[in-house]
């Protein structure tokens, strides 16, 4: 008896200490996405937390959110001087964007890495974003267009440009810490800014940043990004781009991309080393501002011929880029240590001085399938 | 000082069966005046006096009104002993040494007759709605047949809705209730075995199954845990569920209650027994496993693609109903990660100024819908529906404006009320109703780790239970694949040949297959 009471008091003062190391909904607030700039010698760290409000009184106007900002010498320290203004704990694992600021990014990125890689409340399936020419908490400030959050925005914006248009790859946290610590590859990042627009500020995602070793070199242009694009070695679905109309210059064609699949390999040639780039893709006809009649075996030839073309110049833009800035951004250091672990014991430690003179070998397969609701141009009643 | 007085009486004072004599004395004034001492304080009984035939003899009937029929017995007792007698051609002459036997072959029209020799005998059946006869100079009295009374005719049973399948239900009358099952089952192996229980209530138990299918040993087992009750009285079938169990501290119940007789003749046909008492309609069935109880008669009358989907649905309900607001409450207290973000903001904003923590909130919330719904099963039914205007919108929605609760948290215990509705057994619904608290404590001190650990310890208890013997988790726990086709799903007839498995079982076949019907032949 004396034993069964001594267990229901345990089970009652057990229940009387939950609660202990918990954190009620109602006293933590929500960080939808933050990020870290890095100015005099201090780290800034801005956070957008999300200001819950109820179905039933919404329609109160006013940003959902709130951008809060605090300073410190190290991430850490700087994230949690952000409880000395605002009282709610936060919830870090339902942040889904992480935001660089530039000054972070261009200076060294060593005094960053290490937060992010450690600290458990990040969760490492988050999208990576670089900003330019604002800060990230003017970002963070931004009222996104018909959608509630920043952060979330953001996140969305990456996702559909690329099925829509096919220009930006996202990156997530934990791909840019195995580029970072792994050899023979670099992360590449897309890079968010504000434009100025007659409704106050809109956000614009424009080139993405290469980094080398541990700070940012470069950007990459919309073409140079689409070509980044091409190089990657997952299926990538998606994207439009414009071919001259055959023979007429002046007009153009838009293909839709709908599948890409590239098999890169690398070719030991004496000293020599040659990567070879097959890019087979499909597609289909989109559109074509001039009513000349296309739909014939020979100029769908010719099609496919300049959508190879447009391809090739795509990607070639981007390998210059990359030799150019030094930065292995495609992974081929990498993907000869996979394939030839002897090599590159040999040629790993001068891998940068060699990358730039890796020479490609691209040959591009774009097939045209489908031709939507037309099968002949757009004609005129005469 | 009470305690000890009435201890006092109880030794000295005799009781008025002590006084009077056991056998029936040959001389009438005699029993009367035994009878009369038995008898005392009892108002409704009627002792009647009379005289008959040649030669003029003394008799009394004596019964308790409101149990008999009255008719019956002034038309083929009175009626044949006082006036037709004297109209026969011998006019009215009884044959001396043995006026007994002459009056119960020859002049008492009526179908149930026997003679008793005991006065506890006599009283034993007036009080039963017998009518008694006692004649002078015969030291046996002539009983008959007269029960009758108003009792509740077969109606569909209200606790155990049906949509398909047989609308009848037992009535708190044991005759009619044997005839509901003998109707169902015209067999002589159907064996109906009679025992009077409680010292007081004497009450009529019997013990019903299929003497070709029940295996012997568990039809001895339950006769003698019945026969080793010894209690004052029986009023339902609870009595003896409890009684009989196998573990009884425990509040997984291995008995199944039901008023249905369809359902306990699927019952016997599968071997089992069905213990049933007079003066209530709850039928006891044993022995039953815990996956059973998620079983409804009514699937066996479906189709078996509908039915199987159904109970499906019903172990779903039956582990929301469990778990629900303890994996709410884990959720929200401890594994904000899990939520997603869009929905954590809308919990968010409706717990803003909400003063209880979650696990205190829950705790609130299901503690008032229990209260609502025992409110609900004692309500006259004039006030009914006002209680549950007060409970769901006063209650519910008035909460949620104070600030007390949270919106999704009503719609969790909602939810959870709703789905524990589901399960077709009552039974089942109260281990679910008291289980779902220990889980709730569970998740408000570990979370899920809380949860996993009373999921195994509920598992591990009902693993070590049995009823008469059979484990109260199989088929699941130990596994049997052939039975386990119909717990989950329900077997199509066609394709259901064998009974579910018990030990001993004596015929194991449902369906004859085409061999075994040609062998026949």
């Amino acid at each position: 008896m004396k034993k069964h009471c001594l267990i229901m008091a345990m089970l009652l003062l057990a229940v009387t200490a939950a609660g202990c190391g918990t954190t009620e909904i109602n006293k933590s607030s929500i960080p939808l996405g933050f990020g870290a700039d890095f100015k005099n010698n201090q780290v800034i760290f801005t956070t957008q937390l999300a200001i819950p409000t109820s179905p039933e009184k919404n329609g109160g106007g006013g940003p959902q959110f709130i951008a809060q900002s605090a300073t410190g010498a190290t991430v850490a320290e700087a994230a949690r001087r952000i409880s000395l203004t605002s009282s709610q704990y936060p919830l870090w694992s339902h942040s889904s964007l992480m935001l660089w600021g530039e000054g972070l990014a261009q200076s060294d990125l060593s005094q960053f890495m290490d937060f992010v890689s450690r600290n458990r409340f990040v969760r490492k399936n988050i999208q990576v974003v670089v900003t330019h020419k604002a800060s990230v908490e003017e970002i963070f400030n931004t009222k996104p267009i018909a959608t509630p959050y920043t952060a979330t925005a953001i996140t969305d914006l990456l996702q559909t440009q690329e099925t829509q248009l096919g220009i930006y790859t996202p990156i997530t946290l934990i791909q840019v810490i195995e580029r970072f610590a792994e050899p023979g590859i670099e992360p590449v990042i897309p890079i968010i800014t504000v434009k100025k627009a007659a409704q106050g500020n809109q956000l614009l995602l424009e080139h993405m940043a290469v980094f080398r070793d541990r700070r940012m070199v470069g950007i990459l242009t919309e073409k140079e990004s689409r070509g980044y694009r091409f190089l990657s070695p997952r299926m990538i679905e998606g994207g439009l781009f414009t071919v001259p109309f055959p023979g007429q210059p002046d007009k153009k064609v838009t293909l839709e991309m709908s599948r890409s699949q590239a098999k890169i390999k690398p070719l030991i040639q004496g000293q020599n080393i040659v990567i070879r780039i097959e890019i087979s893709a499909e597609g289909n006809f989109y559109e074509q501002n001039s009513s000349g009649d296309l739909f014939t075996l020979t100029t769908f030839k010719k099609l496919e011929k300049l959508a190879d073309q447009e391809i090739t110049s795509e990607i070639n833009a981007a390998i210059s880029k990359a030799q150019s800035l030094n930065s292995d951004i495609f992974g081929w250091g990498k993907l000869i240590r996979q394939t030839d672990p002897e090599l590159w014991k040999q040629i790993g430690p001068e891998w940068p001085q060699r990358f730039t003179d890796v020479q490609p070998e691209i040959t591009v397969k774009y097939q045209l399938r489908r031709s939507y609701l037309r099968d002949k141009s757009f004609v005129f009643r005469e | 000082m009470r305690y000890i007085s009435s201890k006092k009486n109880s030794t000295e004072a005799e009781t008025p069966a002590q006084v009077v004599a056991e056998q029936l004395s040959p001389h009438l004034q005699e029993n009367i005046d035994s009878l009369k001492i038995l008898l005392q304080g009892c108002s409704d009984v009627v002792l009647k006096e009379f005289t008959f035939g040649q030669p003029a003899t003394r008799g009394l009937m004596l019964f308790f009104d409101g149990l008999i029929d009255k008719n019956s017995i002034e038309s083929n007792l009175l009626k044949p002993l006082l006036l037709e007698l004297n109209m026969r051609p011998e006019g009215g002459n009884m044959p001396d040494p043995d006026i007994l036997g002459f009056i119960q072959e020859k002049v008492l029209p009526l179908a149930e007759l026997k003679t008793l020799e005991t006065l506890q005998e006599v009283c034993h059946h007036i009080s039963s709605g017998d009518t008694v006869v006692l004649i002078d100079g015969y030291s046996s009295g002539l009983l008959a047949g007269t029960r009758s009374w108003q009792g509740r005719t077969v109606q569909s049973p209200e606790n155990e809705l049906v949509v398909f399948g047989p609308k009848e239900g037992f009535t708190e009358t044991l005759r009619f209730n044997t005839a509901l099952l003998r109707r169902r089952l015209k067999s002589t192996s159907l064996k109906i075995e009679s025992m009077v229980l409680g010292r007081i209530s004497k009450t009529d138990v019997v013990i019903c199954y299929i003497d070709t299918i029940a295996p012997p040993a568990l039809v001895a087992e339950v006769k003698k845990r019945l026969e080793g009750i010894d209690i004052d009285a029986i009023l339902d079938t609870g009595y003896l569920a409890e009684i009989i169990a196998d573990n009884k501290w425990t509040i997984f119940t291995q008995t199944e209650h039901t008023e249905k007789p369809d359902r306990v003749c699927g019952a016997l046909l599968e071997g089992r027994i069905c213990i049933m008492a007079d003066g209530t309609p709850m039928a006891l069935v044993v022995p039953v496993t815990f996956p059973e109880y998620m079983i409804s008669p009514e699937d066996y009358y479906i189709h078996f693609i509908p039915a199987s989907l159904f109970r499906m649905l019903r172990f779903a309900a039956f582990l929301l109903a469990l778990l629900l607001p303890s994996l709410y409450v884990a959720v929200i207290t401890y594994h904000h990660e899990m939520i997603p973000t869009p929905l954590l903001l809308t919990i968010a904003a409706t717990r803003q100024g909400v003063p209880f923590p979650a696990f205190v909130e829950a705790l609130l919330l299901d503690a008032t819908f229990e209260l609502l719904r025992e409110a609900g099963l004692r309500l006259p039914r004039a006030v009914g529906p006002a209680v549950s205007i007060v409970g769901a919108l006063i209650i519910g929605d008035a909460a949620v404006r104070a600030g007390l609760v949270s919106t999704p948290m009503v719609v969790i215990i909602a939810f959870c009320g709703i789905a524990s509705f589901v399960n077709p057994s009552y039974n089942a619904s109260i281990i679910i109703r008291i289980a779902r608290f220990g889980f709730l404590f569970a998740a408000g001190i570990l979370g899920f780790l809380g949860i996993i650990i009373s999921l195994i310890l509920m598992a591990l208890r009902m693993a070590g239970l049995s009823s008469f013997g059979m484990p109260y988790l199989a088929p699941i726990a130990p596994f049997n694949l052939h039975h386990m086709g119909d717990i989950i799903i329900r077997r199509p007839w066609f394709n259901n040949k064998n009974r579910p498995y018990m030990d001993d079982m004596k015929n194991i076949i449902r369906q004859k297959t085409e061999t075994e019907k040609e062998g026949k032949q």
